[in-house]
């Protein structure tokens, strides 16, 4: 019997994990190009895809085929997605969906067994010799023979697909429990690996220590769209390299970071109209104390890409969204992120909080505030990006107020002969501690206020003038307490000299 | 068809592709409301009342809590170990039973009405619970004069703005089980949703296209 299945987006069966499922297998179609598998005829349209195999092979021959083709292994023994169109060049980036898919989809050994370790060598933009990459190479991996799904082990009359199989984690991470369903759904799940782009976590906001990699589910809406976007971003010929080329860019500090990473690379301009995704789920595999033996799920969330403040974390993507290699005692090369206020961007717009809620974790120690001055640019290109009217005016205001006190101690350290600098960063260290022990709304806005017209020497100074009813409103409502200490704390760290302060 | 107004403080709708972090639909699914209907009329078969309509609209988004709970074992055929569970808070919705195309005797608006005007005719144990028997309700009732309970609640709640439908929508963003198999999954069925952000006064019995029909796919 030859097999003859029709898969369409809007089968009201279908979940998010069924569509992006079906956007793999439509990309791994496209990728196949007129190499299509021996006897098989696959067929990959807007809204749907089409598996066909000629009358001579078997369902299960043909299923067979279907994912030799599309699950396959370099020379290298890395994992070698078709559908998703990875240069062949970019070894670093194939390394990083390897581990990706390790940490995630193929957790367990006997899903991937292969016991030898091999190291790259990663090359700078001059080309010149780095650091050196381990990987563990693996042999063989489920998704290539459908493993235990019954999918293919089960006897059949005509050697034909049972009715029936089962969902293993490599198909849906995270399985504890056994999951049946239609055998058309389980092989189409098999390909969920290939439309998810997965990413390494290094979180130091909300969950350090638990979260370890992360799936970044798209909702596709568009097969053939969702296929071209994905070329584009992911391609050889891609000019998003800020995305698909690099192993550091698979190294993030949250799930809600990487997933809005991906929707920004597949909106970019050049493929705005291409996207075919309304939006991602991404899930976090972390560790958990009671389950030593695999990543489990610790957390999902949906991310819409379309936030009121999105260009807060489009400006803290592009200027403090960077990686670096560390070696560990063991003399292995490890990646880190170097700057956690993308992660608590992201987190924050994801959960609908205030953009800068829990900024005072980042600012929590002298070290982290002194480290902080490291990341300024990127902190200045935020506070230019803020749309919110409360946000600028106290923003506005502090640093209006931060210039007139710099000023003043400049004039102290031209007459008394003092280091300008050191009396910034005592006062800079002093301005923190208060604000950070600052514990109800009283005192915090007394605090505020006091400092303003220390600053002006009791004059009101010109963000007060203009918005005084607004600040009024903002600094006495008890509600904004968190919001007014976090704003004041981002203040302290993003001031730069500009002509717009002096007014 | 009637309508029924139900407050449920917390309920876990677990998702059924989540295995070791239970997550929850954004919203009750059609096919837990209908159970808890059926456990009202102290109904033990599913299929009894299959072809009613259900129509739902909701007071607002219901807020999802993250907590660490053990999970059943039997039930989900896990070990008893804890785990991170989601839950829905606040869950207040209207939801509209239309009878019109049951086959089967007594249709489940009429059960329905009985069982909230004279409870102590319906034969039935235990509490009302929308899905897990943790997940008590709060209230049922049934609305009469809609439009006239409606400007009552405008009158109570200054912050009540209306209600917000949930529409069955073939590209909704929202799909929620509508048939559930509890052996397999071979005859769970699905339905996409999408939740409608701004609310409504609703004055009037809602459009065919709001409603979703309860079959049982087993024939």
């Amino acid at each position: 019997m030859a097999l003859n299945i029709e898969y369409r987006l809007t089968d009201p069966n279908f979940t998010i994990y069924h569509r992006a499922a079906l956007g793999g297998l439509a990309a791994t179609i496209t990728a196949w190009s007129d190499k299509q598998p021996d006897g098989i005829t696959a067929k990959a349209e807007h809204d749907r895809v089409i598996l066909q195999s000629s009358e001579d092979i078997s369902e299960k021959e043909a299923v067979k085929r279907i994912l030799e083709a599309s699950f396959r292994l370099t020379d290298d023994k890395l994992i070698d997605l078709p559908g998703q169109f990875i240069d062949e060049n970019s070894l670093d980036l194939k390394v990083a969906v390897h581990e990706g898919l390790c940490l995630t989809f193929l957790q367990h050994n006997k899903m991937r067994p292969g016991k030898e370790v091999k190291k790259i060598e990663l090359k700078g933009a001059d080309d010149e010799s780095g650091d050196f990459l381990s990987y563990k190479t693996i042999d063989v991996y489920a998704h290539q023979k459908a493993q235990k799904t019954d999918l293919l082990e089960k006897k059949q009359p005509n050697d034909a697909i049972p009715p029936t199989a089962m969902i293993r984690q490599f198909a849906v991470p995270g399985a504890v429990a056994l999951l049946e369903a239609k055998s058309e759904e389980v092989l189409l799940l098999s390909f969920l690996a290939i439309a998810c782009p997965t990413f390494l976590l290094r979180p130091k906001v909300y969950q350090p220590d638990i979260a370890q990699a992360c799936i970044v589910v798209p909702d596709v809406t568009d097969l053939k769209k969702f296929t071209r976007a994905m070329r584009s971003v992911m391609g050889e010929n891609s000019k998003m390299k800020r995305f698909s080329h690099r192993y550091l860019e698979r190294v993030v500090g949250g799930a809600e970071e990487a997933a809005l990473r991906f929707m920004i690379a597949i909106s970019a301009d050049n493929v705005a109209s291409e996207r075919g995704i309304s939006g991602c789920q991404a899930v976090v595999m972390g560790k958990v104390p009671w389950d030593v033996n695999q990543k489990n799920r610790s957390m999902t969330v949906r991310v819409s890409g379309d936030y009121p403040e999105m260009d807060i974390f489009l400006a803290a993507h592009q200027y403090l969204s960077s990686g670096k290699f560390i070696k560990n005692k063991k003399g292995d090369t490890f990646a880190i992120n170097t700057s956690a206020i993308p992660e608590l961007i992201a987190a924050n717009l994801a959960a609908e909080r205030h953009w800068c809620s829990q900024f005072k974790i980042l600012v929590q120690t002298k070290e982290d505030f002194k480290r902080m001055n490291f990341s300024r640019e990127g902190l200045v290109k935020m506070k230019e990006a803020i749309k919110d009217l409360e946000d600028r005016a106290i923003i506005q205001a502090f640093h209006k107020a931060w210039e007139m006190t710099m000023a003043k101690l400049g004039e102290r350290a031209q007459d008394q002969g003092l280091d300008f600098g050191r009396l910034v960063e005592v006062r800079q260290e002093k301005i923190r501690n208060e604000i950070l022990r600052a514990k109800t709304p009283d005192t915090l806005a007394g605090w505020f206020l006091r400092f303003c017209a220390d600053a002006s020497s009791g004059a009101a100074i010109k963000p007060f003038q203009e918005e005084m009813e607004r600040l009024r409103r903002f600094m006495f409502n008890p509600r904004n307490f968190d919001r007014f200490q976090n704003l004041l704390l981002f203040a302290l760290v993003s001031y730069s000299s500009d002509k717009k302060n002096n007014n | 068809m009637i309508t029924l107004h139900i407050e449920v403080p917390y309920a876990s709708f677990r998702k059924s592709y989540a295995r070791s972090l239970a997550e929850t639909y954004p919203f009750p699914p059609p096919a837990t409301v209908y159970g808890m209907l059926l456990s009202l009329v102290g109904e033990r078969f599913r299929a009894n009342h299959s072809g009613v309509k259900l129509a739902l609209a909701f007071a607002r988004q219901p807020r999802i809590s993250r907590t660490l709970r053990r999970m059943s074992g039997a039930k989900y055929g896990v070990s008893r170990t804890p785990d991170f569970i989601e839950t829905l808070c606040g869950i207040d919705f209207l939801c509209w039973v239309d009878s019109s195309q049951e086959t089967n005797g007594r249709t489940l608006e009429a059960r329905l009405t009985e069982a909230i005007i004279t409870p102590e005719r319906v034969n039935r144990t235990g509490i009302v619970s929308l899905g897990l028997s943790d997940d008590a309700v709060d209230d049922i009732s049934l609305i009469s004069d809609l439009p006239d309970w409606s400007e009552k609640l405008c009158q109570w709640n200054g912050n009540f703005q209306g209600w917000h439908w949930l529409n069955p929508q073939n590209n909704g963003q929202i799909e929620l089980p509508i048939w559930v198999d509890h052996v397999g999954a071979f005859h769970t069925r699905w339905r996409r949703y999408q939740f409608e952000e701004s609310p409504l006064l609703i004055y009037s019995e809602p459009e065919e296209d709001k409603f979703t029909p309860i079959v049982d796919p087993r024939g």
